[in-house]
């Protein structure tokens, strides 16, 4: 503690029990008072600065008011005071000891809203600061910028400075702060700080153990729950900050450690090296990940197992991050769609390609079950290559020949080409609880497009069934992420034996063969939106009959009542019918279905015939009703489909 | 007004919106349908947030969170995923509706038509946003 006396003046002025002490420049432990004048007169007191200054910051015209003054054996006591010209200030009371022997100064301040702090300032450079229940709405008079935080909470807890050695242990209670919209906000917080610092050469070492044990903090759109502690030491200088070793520990991971370096102008990241250590993905994923990557969605995601991460930040850039998977899975919509378990690495470095490896345990679609597979992975920079690869699925696979994802401006894009080693029909329809149908599927599918909005395959699936084939092209998914994706493709078949199809789907018997057609597709949420379907008789020369029972149920398709002519008539005798041609035109749009016979288009009122008649016995099925509801369709289908037993014959 | 009657109104105040609306905007499809139920299934959760003040109805025919501090603070993160659902419902209901009507370009049009019928319905007390700002209703 220096004492600059520069002028000492003593005016013995009109009121013999007055004083005024001009005491000019005073300096204590960070603490600077220029023009410093006290007027002492009885029992009370007043000291006027001009300029004061502590720890950087500057006040002008302060006066300190004393009504409670004693001055006793070279100690200045001074009671109840307040003080102006300071606003942090503006409404605490002060208590101030000064001793001239010790040099020793203690100063308690009383803030009217609670919350007190006792400062020692003892000889040399110490400084003790005790804090009890100081509100934290008090930093924002230090800090404007905090006030539009509003922030609550107390601070508890004593600072030391003693010469080059601070120590500090502070404790948070009820802590929160919250922005006007309150999507920046924090709730209970309870915590305390520990930290210890010793200054050399110009730059502070320090150790700091900090400890969030209740409340909440939401930053948009990420809640973090507490249960977090942090250990660090550095050292902090004029130009950076360097955090030498970290250790993080907060639910849902084991640690997370590293080093970091910060370039106080700014601040920025210049310079760190971070690891995840077991980061449980089933906290982590729905915590941190999906509210950032897909909100709308993120409670269709259902994620399992761990991961293991590091960062290295160099020049204050991404120079290098790897992602180890142990045991991930990853379900969408409940266990429609299912990855896992999932284990391998993938690196990534901002100059180098690096190779990574995923094992795939499972990956499940419905209820379609592949075998476990590998992909070998290479990244360069912003993409991501995958090797050929081929995954295994019942009796055939899916072959990746090349397939790429990289980063766009907004979003990503994957690219690529596969094919399909043949799958039998019969354990694929067996797989998904479908009627089972002999055949294959297969397909060829050179250029393939994917992005967050739409899949685009070009190509052709193959399905080889009923002794003929079905080829869709065009297959667009819009959406397929969204909540309603959206499919687009055209249809086209030829040559289906109508003998195996009815049989499959149980619609009585009818042989021969059909090609159909199914333009400009597009289904949502598997229920068709719109197409253009066309059956007709596949040309040739074959067998060409139809049950009494596929007839009842085509003809059922028009309404409940059409059926009943064929059992009015000499027909009802016998099982099947000879027919030349069958032919039967769907357009759907807005839900209901347009139809047209072997005629072509009509008059909305004209009959169409459905099934020409040849051979002996002949039939025609003829149509009346152009416009079907499709709903209602679809009933009358599953209907005659349930009701597949002999017709009752009267 | 408990949240069971806000709830019926405002499903009232969706199939009314779609019935008085000009004929184009009545058409239904699979996926209007879809969407309009899922839109329902939601709208337990979200009535209560309306009438809290922490949702509110924008000008462009979706919803944005008004005051986040209406809500307690752990459930905020689950206020985002609501609104950004539902605004993705929304968005598809629009498109959907132009595209069925076989015009997928009137999609901001039908956007705009429902955004001022939604706040014309709202009840009073709802929050919604104009030209001005928030306004309470």
């Amino acid at each position: 503690m220096t004492w600059a006396l520069a002028v000492i003046l003593l005016w013995p002025s009109m009121l013999w029990a007055s004083l005024q002490l001009d005491v000019g420049r005073l300096q204590l432990a960070g603490l600077s008072a220029q023009g410093t004048v006290l007027f002492l007169d009885g029992q009370a007191g007043w000291l006027r600065i001009a300029t004061l200054e502590v720890a950087g910051r500057q006040w002008r015209g302060v006066r300190l008011d004393c009504p409670r003054l004693r001055l006793n054996d070279g100690r200045v006591d001074c009671r109840d005071a307040s003080i102006a010209g300071v606003p942090e200030l503006a409404d605490a009371r002060l208590e101030l000891a000064f001793s001239t022997t010790t040099r020793t100064a203690n100063v308690t301040v009383r803030f009217a809203g609670g919350g007190r702090v006792v400062v020692a300032l003892g000889p040399g450079e110490a400084i003790k600061a005790d804090l009890a229940q100081l509100p934290l709405a008090l930093a924002a008079r230090l800090l404007p910028d905090l006030a539009r935080w509003q922030a609550l909470g107390t601070v508890s807890g004593r600072v030391r400075l003693a010469g080059a050695r601070l120590d500090a242990e502070l404790h948070l209670a009820g802590g929160g702060f919250a922005d006007a919209a309150g999507t920046h906000a924090a709730e209970a917080l309870v915590g305390q700080l520990q930290l210890g610092a010793t200054r050399r050469d110009g730059a502070w070492r320090w150790q700091a153990e900090l400890a969030w044990t209740a409340g909440g903090v939401f930053w948009d759109p990420v809640f973090v729950p507490p249960g977090v502690s942090l250990q660090a030491n550095g050292v902090l200088d004029t130009r950076q900050l360097s955090v030498d070793a970290l250790r993080l520990q907060a639910p849902g991971v084991d640690a997370v450690t590293g080093r970091a370096v910060i370039d106080r102008a700014g601040p920025r990241l210049m310079e760190a090296d971070m690891s995840v250590h077991r980061a449980d993905l089933a906290v982590m994923v729905p915590q941190f990940a999906l509210p950032m990557l897909a909100p709308a969605q993120a409670e269709r995601w259902q994620v399992a197992g761990w991961a293991d991460a590091t960062v290295q930040w160099r020049d204050g850039r991404l120079q290098a991050a790897e992602l180890t998977l142990d045991q991930a899975g990853f379900a969408y919509l409940g266990q429609r769609f299912r990855v896992g378990p999932l284990s391998g690495r993938l690196p990534w470095h901002r100059a180098d390609a690096r190779a990574g490896r995923l094992a795939v345990d499972g990956l499940h679609w419905q209820k379609l079950d592949f075998q476990p597979f590998a992909l070998e992975v290479a990244v360069d920079q912003g993409v991501v290559s995958i090797r050929p690869a081929r995954l295994p699925v019942l009796d055939g696979a899916i072959i990746i020949d090349t397939l790429t994802l990289a980063r766009t401006d907004t979003d990503w894009r994957g690219e690529g080409s596969f094919f399909m080693e043949p799958v039998s029909m019969r354990a694929l329809t067996r797989a998904l609880d479908l009627p089972e149908m002999a055949g294959t599927l297969s397909a060829s599918m050179p250029g393939l497009v994917v992005t967050p909005q739409r899949i685009g395959l070009d190509g052709a699936l193959i399905l080889a069934v009923f002794d003929g084939y079905v080829q869709a092209t065009g297959l667009e998914v819009v959406e397929p992420f969204g909540l309603l994706p959206r499919l687009r493709a055209n249809v086209v078949a030829e040559h289906l034996d109508l003998a195996q199809l009815t049989e499959t789907f149980s619609f009585g018997a009818v042989s021969g063969f059909i090609d159909l057609s199914l333009a400009d597709l597009q289904m949502a949420a598997w229920r068709p939106l719109r197409f253009e379907a066309t059956v007709r008789s596949t040309p040739g020369d074959y067998p060409r009959r139809i049950s009494q029972r596929a007839v009842e149920h085509i003809t059922a398709l028009g309404g409940a009542s059409a059926s009943a002519a064929i059992q009015r008539s000499f027909l009802q005798f016998f099982n099947d019918f000879g027919y030349r041609e069958i032919g039967l035109a769907c357009r759907l749009v807005r839900g209901v279905c347009h139809m047209q016979g072997l005629e072509g288009g009509g008059a909305q009122s004209a009959p169409f015939t459905i099934v020409r008649g040849g051979g002996i016995p002949a039939l025609n099925v003829i149509g009346y009703n152009r416009r079907v509801d499709w709903e209602e369709l679809i009933a009358r289908i599953k209907a005659a489909v349930a009701s597949d037993a002999a017709p009752v014959i009267k | 007004m408990n949240i069971q009657w806000k709830a019926a109104l405002v499903v009232a105040l969706l199939s009314a919106t779609l019935a008085q609306a000009q004929s184009n905007l009545e058409v239904n499809t699979p996926a209007i349908s879809a969407v309009k139920s899922s839109m329902a299934q939601r709208h337990a959760q979200l009535a209560p947030l309306y009438a809290s003040g922490a949702v509110g109805l924008k000008a462009d025919g979706s919803l944005a969170i008004h005051d986040a501090n209406a809500v307690p603070l752990a459930q905020r993160g689950k206020l985002n995923a609501l609104v950004a659902a539902e605004n993705n419902d929304r968005s598809a209901l629009y498109r959907e509706i132009a595209a069925a009507n076989g015009h997928p370009e009137w999609a901001d049009d039908i956007r705009r038509t429902f955004a001022q019928r939604w706040i014309d319905k709202a009840p009073a007390g709802w929050w919604v946003e104009s030209h001005g700002g928030w306004a309470r209703k």
